[in-house]
């Protein structure tokens, strides 16, 4: 059984790298290949999420890696999975033949393989090396058409603020360790940490999770991920990168609750995302701009979940945004590349030239709104339902968010049921790989809604394992939906003027809070005119003062050489000098003649004769 | 006459032999103080064969390869010196310090 959790995780990590690594020469079989692999995926995933495996191996000293399945992992990998194969079907018509598919479809595996190592992972260990490759193959994603540079900027922008955020899940990890009281770093005893570790551990995680959810403040990346291309969008927005913040919270819900504080402050993070974002989506021109602020506000409510402990409602919303999210992108990727737009003034008509895409799309728009019957609106409503118990303000603003999304929803719709300007009533069919995970999408939208009923929600708390979570109420059930019906026929038959909000309201808000700017001027501008403060440093004081050095010890050598030198050299030669002159005089008398040195023996002696007769 | 005597003269004699020897720069000079010493010597042997071992031939025999032997190295030693004069005009002991060709 074991063996079938390995293969879930290595089969796209492997298959995706081959293809990632060979490129080009297999282009043509690339799509076949990746598609087959995330089927097989998806039939594992289906397999261990029934059976709950576990395998560890050793990996470093007292830190084991762990993977393991269990209920919310279960759902997370079923659901991932799907939504792989549905977005690599419609990107085999996405991404042409004339495009590096070898290198799209190999990293698009990869990515979602990362996001199965992460939802499985039991240690931090293993979970940080999934995210970081996670975060690693989103950059390469939304820079897949590299020799444009905006969207090279793009990439850059969305991995650094994941990357910055990132860093929180290092602290988290290393406060672990350094607490000692968790032993191999495994997730569910995380909540085990004590006092200043605890805070530390939690701050990190929450830091870690934001940056990938692009909750505020870290939301702008999301919207320069939109460069990539659509299918992109589409996976990395509904089960994959995005979600994995939201799942880390939700899997780390004990620690967030046993912190006291982390549930309320992730709480009102998400539902202030999801009412701020939310009014971001609804001034959005541009199709894909929408549904990322969208992204970011539904991912709110998951983490408005995690924070209030409602666990199995934020699953279920996380599930069914996958779905609708999933099948919105693929849409709009659709019309994208057919129409060559994605600005929704331009998008009017759309929907009646493309039956299939403009059907399906009503679907995910109107499942993103929360109208009944579809499944975002129960979903919604069991994580609010946990909310309310919480506090009734956080219901209320979880609530106006809600009605905020029936916005934006209502508006993209209303653009592209519009008659176009030119008629244009061409049926153009949509290319079969396209037509079949829209329809199976658009199913799962609707169908879905089940899960957030008994029978089957009980099913999914008792697998979630999570006890004493409350249900919701019918009224709310009922204002939900009325809400959602109320405020979406009304932007429907009013049409999106209705919206006349100040002009600097929607400046500010269609620039996404001008979040990115802020970013810029308050992080990246110091942190750019510090090091280039350091920089001059450096060059004018530390690398003068070492060249100073090397400048004053040449010159004290060349000093020493001249003074000192010649001194010590002089009186050496000196020395010298004498020792040779000496010698030359001790020769002197050395004449090899016999009778000469008789007479030096004479004079020698006469010499001693007198100085003993004259000492004597 | 007594064997006294003749020790004095020939002690003389290699005194006065050897100072010249000793002092005389000329080398026929310092030659004829060699000659002085192996004349004293020469003397010595006679006088003590004549004087102690008058029965026994062997100090007759000594002085006999005593003056032999004078006679040869004075010949080698004036031929060495006639050969030097002719090729370098030397007749100092200082001017044939270096004996090359």
């Amino acid at each position: 059984m074991s063996a079938l959790l390995w293969a879930l995780v290595a089969l796209p990590l492997t298959v995706g790298t081959l293809l990632a690594v060979v490129g080009r020469p297999v282009d043509r079989y690339a799509p076949t290949v990746a598609v087959g692999t995330a089927v097989a995926a998806l039939g594992l995933a289906v397999a261990v999420a029934f059976e709950h495996p576990r395998v560890e191996v050793p990996l470093l000293e007292g830190l084991p890696a762990g993977l393991a399945v269990d209920g919310l992992s279960g759902l997370m990998v079923v659901t991932v999975t799907a939504v792989t194969v549905a977005v690599l079907l419609f990107s085999v018509a996405d991404i042409g033949p004339g495009e590096a598919r070898a290198r799209f479809f190999g990293l698009m595996l990869l990515f979602g393989g990362a996001m199965l190592t992460t939802v499985t992972a039991t240690t931090l260990t293993v979970l940080l090396m999934a995210w970081e490759v996670m975060g690693a193959t989103s950059w390469a994603l939304i820079g897949y058409w590299w020799s444009d540079p905006e969207r090279g900027d793009a990439a850059n922008t969305a991995f650094l603020t994941t990357r910055a955020a990132d860093l929180g899940l290092y602290l988290a990890a290393g406060a672990a360790w350094a607490s000692g009281q968790v032993g191999s770093l495994a997730l569910d005893e995380l909540p085990d940490a004590t006092g200043v570790w605890s805070t530390v551990i939690t701050v990190g995680v929450i830091a870690a999770a934001f940056g990938k959810s692009a909750q505020l403040p870290f939301s702008f990346w999301l919207s320069r991920a939109m460069q990539g291309p659509s299918p992109v969008s589409a996976l990395l927005h509904s089960a994959t990168m995005v979600v994995a913040g939201a799942y880390l919270l939700l899997r780390l819900e004990p620690l967030l609750s046993a912190s006291g504080w982390g549930g309320p402050v992730v709480a009102w993070t998400g539902v202030v995302t999801a009412v701020v974002l939310g009014l971001v989506a609804v001034a959005q021109t541009d199709l894909k701009q929408l549904l990322a602020a969208s992204t970011c506000a539904q991912i709110g409510f998951m983490v408005l979940a995690a924070g209030a402990g409602a666990v199995t409602g934020g699953t279920l919303q996380l599930i069914a945004h996958a779905a609708a999210k999933s099948l919105a992108f693929v849409v709009a990727g659709a019309w994208l590349t057919i129409l060559g737009t994605k600005a929704l003034p331009a998008l009017r008509g759309a929907a009646r030239r493309h039956r299939t895409a403009g059907i399906t799309f009503s679907v995910a728009a109107l499942a993103l709104a929360g109208v009944p019957p579809l499944a975002l609106w129960a979903a919604k409503d069991v994580l609010l339902a946990g909310a309310l118990e919480d506090n009734l303000a956080l219901y209320a603003v979880g609530l106006a968010g809600a009605v905020i999304s029936a916005v934006y929803s209502a508006k993209a719709l209303w653009f592209v049921w519009q008659p176009a300007p030119v008629p244009d009533d061409r049926e153009e069919p949509l290319p079969y790989a396209t037509r079949l995970p829209l329809v199976t999408l658009a199913v799962a939208c609707a169908a879905l809604t089940v899960t957030s009923f008994p029978p089957v929600r009980d099913a999914v708390r008792r697998v979630l394992g999570g006890g004493g979570q409350p249900d919701p109420r019918v009224w709310e059930l009922g204002l939900s939906g009325a809400l959602a019906l109320a405020v979406s026929a009304l932007v429907w038959m009013r049409g999106p003027q209705l919206l006349a909000f100040p002009r600097r309201f929607t400046a500010w808000t269609s620039d996404w809070l001008r979040l990115e700017n802020a970013a810029r001027t308050l992080l990246v501008g110091p942190v750019m005119r510090l090091a280039h403060a350091l920089a001059a440093f450096d060059d004018r004081v530390l690398d003068r003062a070492v060249e100073g050095t090397a400048r004053g010890s040449v010159r004290l050598a060349q000093w020493t050489n001249a003074q000192a030198e010649r001194l010590v050299d002089g009186t050496v030669e000196g020395v010298a000098g004498g020792a040779r002159a000496l010698g030359r005089w001790a020769r002197r008398p050395q004449t090899g003649q016999l009778h000469q040195y008789l007479a030096q023996a004479v004079a020698a002696f006469t010499v001693l004769a007198v100085v003993l007769v004259l000492v004597r | 006459m007594s064997l006294e005597l003749f020790l004095l003269l020939a002690a003389a004699l290699f005194s006065i032999g050897l100072f010249g020897a000793l002092t005389q720069q000329s080398i026929v000079m310092l030659m004829m103080g060699l000659e002085l010493m192996l004349g004293g010597i020469i003397v010595g042997a006679a006088a003590v064969w004549y004087y102690i071992a008058p029965a026994a031939a062997d100090g007759q025999v000594l002085v006999v390869l005593a003056v032999t032997v004078m006679a040869v190295e004075m010949a080698i030693g004036f031929a060495v010196v006639t050969a030097l004069f002719r090729s370098r005009e030397v007749d100092m002991t200082d001017m044939a310090a270096e004996l090359k060709e």
